[in-house]
C-alpha cells in the first residue's frame, strides 16, 4: 500500500477550545437571544395591524441565530473529532440540544404566527427586502408548519424537571451517537 | 476495517461492533421508541405516512418517484445478491457477510497494490471536469480545513462541517489511503465545494433540499471513479485496478440500491409497528432483519445482518432521496454507469475470477 500524508486541521480561528471565553460568551449570547426573540415574537403576533418592519426584523434575527447556533454545533463537532477525550467535550455537545430544541420549538412560533396573518399582510411581508431573498426558506416553513402540530413544548432553561432534563440528556446523547 | 483486506480483520471487526450494540440494546431500544414516538405525535394523528410526505414535501420529491426508485432497486435485487455471491467467492467465503460489503478487489498478490491514484493527484483529477473541486481542494490544503488520518473522527464518520457565520467548512475523512478513502474524499470535497458557493449566501438560502445538497457530493465521487479508471490504464497491473475501480461502484451500488432502501423499508415499518405501541427489542431486531432480508436474501449470511439498526432513523428517506439521485444521475450522465458496472462484474457462476 502506497503512503499517504496525513493531516490536521486548524480551528484556532472558530474558538481556541470550549472553554476559551469567546466559546462561552457565544453560547451564551444564544440562550439570551433566544429568550429575547421568544419575548419579542409574541409582541409582534398580537399586535393589530400586522408591523411588517417588526417582523421583518424578528425573522431576520430567527436566521442569524439559526445560523450562530450552526455555527456552534459545527465547532463542537469538529472540536470531538479533534480530541474525543477532550474534558467535556461530550457534555458540551449534550448542553447544545437544548438550544437546538428551544430553536425548533421558537421555529415553530414563528410558523404559527406566519400562518395566521391575513393574505395581503403576509404578501407584504415576503415583498420586503429583507424578507423576499429568503422567501423560498419561508415558505418550506410554512409547509413544514402545516404538516405538524405545534411543536412540544421543550424546555429551555434550568426550570425543567429531572424527567425532562433526563429526556433531554437521552435525546441529545442519541443523536450524538447518531451524528 | 470493514474494508480491509483479510478476512479475518473484518469478521473481528464485525464481531466486536455487533457486541458492543448488543451491550447497550436495551438503552438503544428506548431511545429508538423515544424518538419514533416523538416523530409520531408531531404529526397528526400517529399517523407513520405523514412522516414520509413530510420528508417529500421538503424536499420536493414526489410519492410517486419514491415509489419508482423502490420497484427498480427491487428488481434490481437478485442482480445486486449475485454479485454479493461472486464477491464471496472471491473472498473464499459462502456468503458474504455485512462486514464485506464494502471490501475492494482481492489483491493480486502480496503486498496488496496502492490505489491508482494519491490523494496528491487530485487537483490533475478534477481540474479538466470539476476545476472548482481542484480548487477547493487546493484551498483546504492552504487554509488547514482537512483532516485526514486514521479513526480521526470517532464516532462521526466522514463529514464536511460547515461554518455559515465565517463562509469557512471544515472536512475530516477517515483514511488509510484506499481507494475506497479517495472516493470518500472527493464526495466530501464535492459538499465543500458545494458550501463555498452556498457560503457567499445568507443562511436560509443556503438551507438547501437533501436533493441539492447530495448532487455536488454525488458528482464528485462519480468524476473521481471515472478519472481514476482512467489512471487505471497506466498502471502495472491494470487489469486488477481497473475491476478494483468496477468493484468500488459496485460496493456503491450495493450501497444505494439494497443499504439504504432496507433502511427506508425498516424506519417505514417502525413508525407503523410504534403507532400500536412500545417494542421490544426483539421485536426491533426482527423488523431490521426483515427489512434487510428484503434485499439481500440469500446473499448475506443471516448471521450478518444486523440487529439493531447500524443507521440512525430518520437518515433512511433522505438516503433514498440520495439513491433517487444517484440512480438518475447515473442513468444519464455517468458513462461509468452502476448498471453498466453490474453488467461488466457480475461474473459467470463459477468463475473465481476475472
Amino acid at each position: 500500500m502506497k503512503q499517504f500524508t496525513a493531516l490536521d486541521w486548524d480551528l484556532s480561528d472558530i474558538f481556541s477550545g470550549i472553554d476559551s471565553p469567546a466559546y462561552i460568551q457565544f453560547k451564551q449570547q444564544i440562550g439570551a437571544r433566544l429568550h429575547s426573540l421568544g419575548q419579542n415574537i409574541e409582541v409582534v403576533r398580537a399586535a393589530t395591524p400586522a408591523p411588517i418592519s417588526e417582523w421583518s426584523s424578528c425573522l431576520r434575527q430567527l436566521e442569524q441565530l439559526e445560523c450562530d447556533i450552526d455555527h456552534l454545533q459545527s465547532y463542537i463537532i469538529c472540536a470531538y473529532c479533534s480530541d474525543p477525550a477532550a474534558p467535556g467535550i461530550q457534555r458540551e455537545y449534550g448542553e447544545c440540544m437544548p438550544l437546538d430544541a428551544a430553536k425548533e420549538q421558537l421555529t415553530g412560533r414563528f410558523s404559527s404566527g406566519l400562518s395566521s396573518l391575513a393574505d395581503g399582510d403576509f404578501d407584504s411581508l415576503m415583498q420586503h427586502q429583507k424578507i423576499s431573498p429568503v422567501g423560498y426558506h419561508i415558505e418550506r416553513l410554512l409547509a413544514r408548519s402545516e404538516q405538524q402540530r405545534d411543536s412540544p413544548a421543550y424546555p429551555t432553561h434550568s426550570t425543567h424537571s429531572s424527567s425532562e432534563a433526563d429526556y433531554h440528556k437521552l435525546t441529545g446523547a442519541l443523536e450524538f451517537e447518531m451524528r | 476495517m470493514y474494508g480491509h483486506v483479510e478476512n479475518q480483520v473484518r469478521d473481528a471487526a464485525f464481531l466486536g461492533v455487533r457486541q458492543a450494540w448488543q451491550s447497550i440494546e436495551e438503552p438503544a431500544c428506548q431511545c429508538i421508541n423515544v424518538v419514533a414516538k416523538a416523530r409520531l405525535s408531531r404529526h397528526t394523528g400517529d399517523a407513520p405516512g405523514k412522516l414520509l410526505q413530510a420528508a417529500l414535501a421538503d424536499n420536493r420529491i414526489q410519492a410517486e418517484t419514491i415509489e419508482c426508485v423502490m420497484q427498480a432497486v427491487t428488481t434490481a435485487a437478485p442482480l445486486l445478491q449475485r454479485f454479493l455471491r461472486t464477491k464471496a467467492r472471491l473472498y473464499a467465503k459462502d456468503l458474504i457477510g455485512f462486514q464485506d460489503l464494502s471490501v475492494g478487489m482481492p489483491a493480486p498478490h502480496d503486498p496488496t497494490p496502492g490505489p491508482a491514484c494519491r490523494q496528491e493527484d487530485f487537483p490533475a483529477l478534477f481540474e479538466t471536469t470539476l476545476p472548482g473541486v481542484a480548487q477547493t481542494f487546493s484551498e483546504l490544503l492552504d487554509r488547514k480545513w482537512l483532516k485526514l488520518g486514521n479513526a480521526v473522527s470517532g464516532n462521526f464518520g466522514d463529514f464536511c462541517a460547515p461554518f455559515p457565520k465565517i463562509g469557512q467548512c471544515r472536512v475530516v475523512v477517515n483514511f488509510s489511503g484506499s481507494l475506497a478513502d479517495l472516493n470518500t474524499l472527493a464526495l466530501e470535497l464535492g459538499h465543500a465545494y458545494h458550501a463555498s458557493i452556498l457560503g457567499q449566501r445568507r443562511f436560509w438560502q443556503q438551507q438547501v433540499p437533501v436533493t441539492l445538497a447530495e448532487t455536488a457530493s454525488t458528482v464528485a465521487e462519480a468524476v473521481f471513479r471515472r478519472a481514476a479508471l482512467d489512471r487505471a490504464q497506466e498502471q502495472d497491473n491494470s487489469a486488477w485496478h481497473t475491476a478494483d475501480i468496477l468493484m468500488l461502484e459496485l460496493n456503491k451500488a450495493v450501497t444505494y440500491l439494497a443499504l439504504a432502501p432496507s433502511a427506508f423499508v425498516f424506519e417505514q415499518s417502525l413508525y407503523r409497528a410504534r403507532a400500536g405501541g412500545e417494542l421490544p427489542v426483539a421485536q426491533l431486531n426482527a423488523l431490521s432483519r426483515q427489512s434487510q432480508e428484503h434485499f439481500f436474501a440469500g446473499a448475506v449470511t443471516s448471521e450478518a445482518m444486523r440487529s439493531l439498526p447500524g443507521s440512525p432513523i430518520s437518515c433512511s428517506t433522505s438516503r433514498v432521496i440520495h439513491t433517487t439521485i444517484s440512480l438518475i444521475f447515473s442513468a444519464t450522465c455517468c458513462q461509468n454507469s452502476l448498471w453498466k458496472c453490474l453488467q461488466t462484474l457480475t461474473l459467470p457462476n463459477d468463475s473465481k475470477t476475472s
